[in-house]
């Protein structure tokens, strides 16, 4: 094979290969007929396009878990605190909302055509890691979805001002050592210690905004964790119980310095804790951390720092404006010339294969409960990471032998769940050639070729549909 | 030739004796969501027993005696077999340093094998890091396997390998059009691929209903065992954390890691066996009274479980005390994980003081390894006939190779 001697870019690409690049990516995988559906469209265009519609928002109607009495449940915040606060009257359990919750995904990613919206609200879900709760589905969609075009700012202040997170990061429980709570408490019993909690604020610098090396002491947290008492939950029987709200009394009175700047009484309440965010989201170490986060995810393992700078400025330069930021991100060369050597995130890979399947609504309907079960095998459950630092991009934790048999085994019962809905939609050879066009190896074509020939009938369709899903065209990003 | 290599590979490490073909192994099974000590090993002798524990103190009549006024729950026969034979022991009253009763942070301080102070600031787990100590051998060889997901206790630079059970083969017709598609695409994924399922081969048994639990106990000892494999392996089991139900569900638990323990013992054979540690741990215990709710909620203190060839048999280090608690609710922790560990690591894989004190688990200069852990080699060797002798509680001889350990097999 002659190896070109001319750098690629963006305009020298082949339109297969913009396409591959577009779908896998920067999106959830090719649908069978895309093409007719692209049309001609430039591919970069295509993927900004998806930004002006508004079709990521789930509601909460869409979002229903039956209860133990007999009722469909809209997954509202006053039915998910109920959820949350434990009640022994309560009609459904957090395992359930949870599961409604990422069934309602896999419904929705049967929508789009490329699918990078639902990226980007993927990559914010693990930007703001949380293990499933009973309300951190309705986070996702009332604060990710609804900022995930919006504001930075504002994505940082509805999350952190979220049941959810409060709840996963214990803040629930923070007390201002000085606050009236705590006073009266120390008044009436004798060995009352509980003081603020330095989770919530130790993960919002270090993980959420200015990141590990941004420039903030021990100091700054517990500062900010000071400023942070009082964000918590509501508790009783009924609604709002379970959802966030700022308590007064549980505040820690006074002015506290975070990275030489004050915040006291000016800024009373809430607006305290707001005002810092405000500041975090506003800082430059976070328009860095956020630009590499973007980078290290979507292209490379090891991004060029030029390229971080480049992002970063558009951060900052636009206040946080993010599709101003998606779409710089977009017109990075390296973005569509970066070889694609990485091995797919099960997750995504998941998705794309459901697609490449012509998986319908009630498909993944269906099969959300047997998505779950692989999602566990492969370690990448959407809301499964115990720890608040969300799951890793580096190739080397996702790409082993026992990952790779996995997949294949998966791939099987992918297919094998598919096949309880409809026969095969599409002829293996044609679907591969669909898909990826040019881009298809003589190795992988070859292959599922040779497989479908073997037979005069279809017998081994299913077998050379799981050779495709497991192919490096559809393992490979 | 099979132990000339092996000594090669550990040519940095202080050795014992052994008979051939046989190595340290070391499985850690990480039981995750704090487990009840006082309901796995209750000091039911203990005149305070009966009032703290309420509704969940057990008739001394139904379980199993220990020594010093401890005993073990019915559940665990295996477990219970093994002490009495001498291979097993418990080290109760610990926990890690920090004792926060919060999952993750105590699981992530019990893992990266931090002081105590909750800073989350390590990359790597222990074990990894111990990894990083041993010398490098064969690439599988002084690898570690994980079974399942990457857990932190193992995360980390050092590469190590993963396996998890599943029960949806594809057959060996389709891992061959799979392995030549690889094989004529994408070479990367063509030796992963291979090496993902021969290793797969070793670990697997025929499938007969077993629970993925026993499985991947049962596969994890195979692994173990093969000569080119892994000698350091961790597991994790969850769901101990015993809010309600605790009289029902806990035994059901313990009954599900003893018979998981068995499975990796078969698994693992009897000449490996000899040579090695299985160590239970959690990151926290329970309150010492019900919650009301026919269960517990957070505590500090519990118990750890070690079972195994290797093991000196017995009960290790301080406590429990029943006299005093923690905040008037939990056992108080008088013995740090990292002891443990420690005490494992010397005596079983000879890792230097020096090295535990600084890589392993940094900053631990004044946490002292649990003595009498392991058994000598002598007793080991004695052990090896129908009948165990009570192992000498004397730290193991360092040896050189080549004197004959006693009677183990010529090399082959």
């Amino acid at each position: 094979m002659v190896t070109s001697s001319v750098v690629p870019t963006y305009d020298t690409m082949s339109y297969d290969q913009k396409a591959r690049v577009a779908f896998m990516r920067f999106g959830l995988g090719p649908k069978y007929g895309w093409r007719e559906r692209l049309g001609t469209r430039d591919i970069r265009q295509a993927c900004l396009d998806e930004l002006n519609l508004r079709t990521h928002l789930i509601p909460d109607t869409q979002v229903t878990v039956k209860g133990n009495d007999g009722v469909n449940h809209a997954l509202t915040y006053d039915a998910c605190g109920i959820c949350a606060t434990n009640l022994s009257s309560r009609p459904f359990l957090p395992s359930q909302a949870i599961a409604a919750e990422r069934a309602a995904r896999h419904v929705k990613y049967t929508e789009p055509e490329i699918g990078f919206v639902e990226r980007l609200v993927l990559f914010w879900n693990n930007h703001f890691s949380i293990l499933g709760g009973p309300t951190t589905g309705h986070m996702e969609r009332s604060v990710i979805r609804a900022n995930v075009l919006g504001n930075f700012s504002d994505m940082l202040k509805g999350v952190i001002g979220h049941a959810a997170m409060v709840v996963y990061l214990n803040n629930d429980r923070s007390v201002g050592p000085n606050s009236t709570f705590a006073q009266r408490m120390a008044a009436t019993y004798k060995d009352y210690s509980q003081t603020y909690n330095e989770n919530l604020a130790r993960e919002i610098l270090e993980l959420h905004t200015l990141g590990l090396n941004g420039g903030y002491t021990q100091t700054d947290i517990i500062s900010f964790a000071k400023i942070l008492t009082g964000w918590t939950i509501y508790v009783g029987y009924v609604p709002p119980t379970g959802q966030y709200f700022f308590d007064p009394t549980r505040h820690e009175p006074g002015t506290f310095r975070i990275l030489n700047r004050d915040y006291g009484p000016t800024n009373p309440g809430q607006d305290q804790g707001n005002k810092v965010l405000e500041d975090l989201a506003a800082h430059p170490a976070t328009a860095q951390h956020i630009a590499y986060k973007l980078l290290r995810h979507f292209v490379t393992d090891t991004p060029d720092q030029a390229s971080v700078n480049a992002l970063a400025k558009t951060f900052s330069d636009n206040l946080g404006n993010l599709p101003k930021v998606y779409e710089k991100l977009l017109s990075l060369p390296e973005a569509w010339t970066q070889p694609m050597n990485r091995i797919r995130q099960p997750y995504h890979w998941l998705v794309s294969a459901n697609r490449a399947l012509g998986n319908t609504a009630a498909d993944a309907r269906r099969d959300a409960g047997n998505y779950s079960v692989f999602l566990g095998h492969l370690d990448q459950e959407l809301w499964g990471r115990v720890t608040p630092d969300g799951y890793p991009d580096d190739n080397y934790y996702w790409l082993n032998g026992n990952a790779l048999r996995l997949r294949k085994n998966i791939a099987g019962r992918l297919v094998a769940c598919s096949l309880t809905g409809s026969p095969l939609r599409h002829e293996p050879t044609a679907l591969a050639g669909d898909l990826f066009g040019t881009e298809l190896s003589p190795g992988t074509a070859a292959a599922i070729e040779d497989l479908v020939n073997k037979r005069a009938d279809q017998r081994l369709w299913p077998h050379a549909t799981m050779l495709l899903l497991s192919s490096p065209e559809m393992l490979r990003w | 030739m099979g132990i000339s290599a092996g000594l090669c590979t550990w040519a940095m490490m202080p050795r014992s004796s052994f008979a051939a073909g046989e190595e340290e192994r070391l499985l850690v099974v990480v039981l995750r969501g704090g487990m009840d000590g006082l309901h796995v090993v209750p000091p039911a002798a203990d005149p305070n027993y009966v009032r703290l524990r309420r509704t969940l103190a057990l008739d001394p009549s139904t379980l199993n005696p220990l020594q010093d006024g401890l005993y073990l729950h019915p559940s665990m026969k295996n477990f219970y077999a093994n002490y009495q034979s001498k291979d097993a022991a418990v080290v109760h009253a610990i926990a890690p340093p920090l004792r926060i009763r919060s999952h993750f942070d105590c699981q992530y301080n019990m893992e990266s094998g931090l002081p105590g102070g909750n800073i989350r600031s390590s990359k790597s787990g222990w074990m990894n890091r111990l990894l990083q100590v041993l010398p490098a051998g064969d690439a599988v060889k002084v690898s570690a396997l994980q079974v399942g997901p990457t857990p932190m206790i193992l995360a980390g630079q050092a590469p190590t390998f993963s396996w998890s059970p599943d029960a949806w083969p594809t057959g060996d017709g389709f891992d061959a059009w799979l392995q030549d598609l690889y094989d004529h695409s994408d070479q990367e994924f063509a030796d992963l691929l291979r090496s993902g399922i021969a290793i797969n081969k070793l670990a697997k048994q025929p499938a007969n209903g077993e629970a993925v639990l026993n499985l991947a106990f049962y596969g994890a000892g195979k692994l173990l065992a093969a000569p080119n494999g892994p000698r350091i392996a961790t597991l994790s089991i969850v769901g101990w954390d015993s809010h309600t139900n605790e009289m029902q569900g806990l035994p059901k638990l313990l009954k599900g890691l003893d018979d998981a323990l068995g499975d990796f013992r078969r698994g693992l054979g009897e000449t490996a066996w000899r040579n090695t540690v299985v160590v239970c741990v959690s990151e926290f215990g329970r309150t010492v009274f019900d919650n009301g709710r026919d269960g517990t909620d957070h505590g500090v203190g519990t118990v750890s479980l070690l079972c195994g060839g290797a093991v000196n048999g017995g009960v290790h280090g301080e406590g429990p005390r029943l006299d005093t608690l923690v905040d008037n609710r939990d056992l108080v922790a008088l013995n740090d994980t990292r002891a443990l560990f420690k005490g494992i690591l010397q005596d079983h894989l000879g890792v230097p003081r020096k090295l535990l004190d600084t890589k392993i688990f940094p900053d631990s200069a004044d946490v002292t390894p649990i003595g009498n852990l392991i058994k000598s080699a002598s007793a080991r060797n004695a052990a090896q006939g129908a009948s165990a002798v009570g192992g000498s509680s004397r730290r193991r001889r360092i040896v050189p190779p080549s004197t004959s350990g006693g009677s183990g097999s010529s090399p082959s």
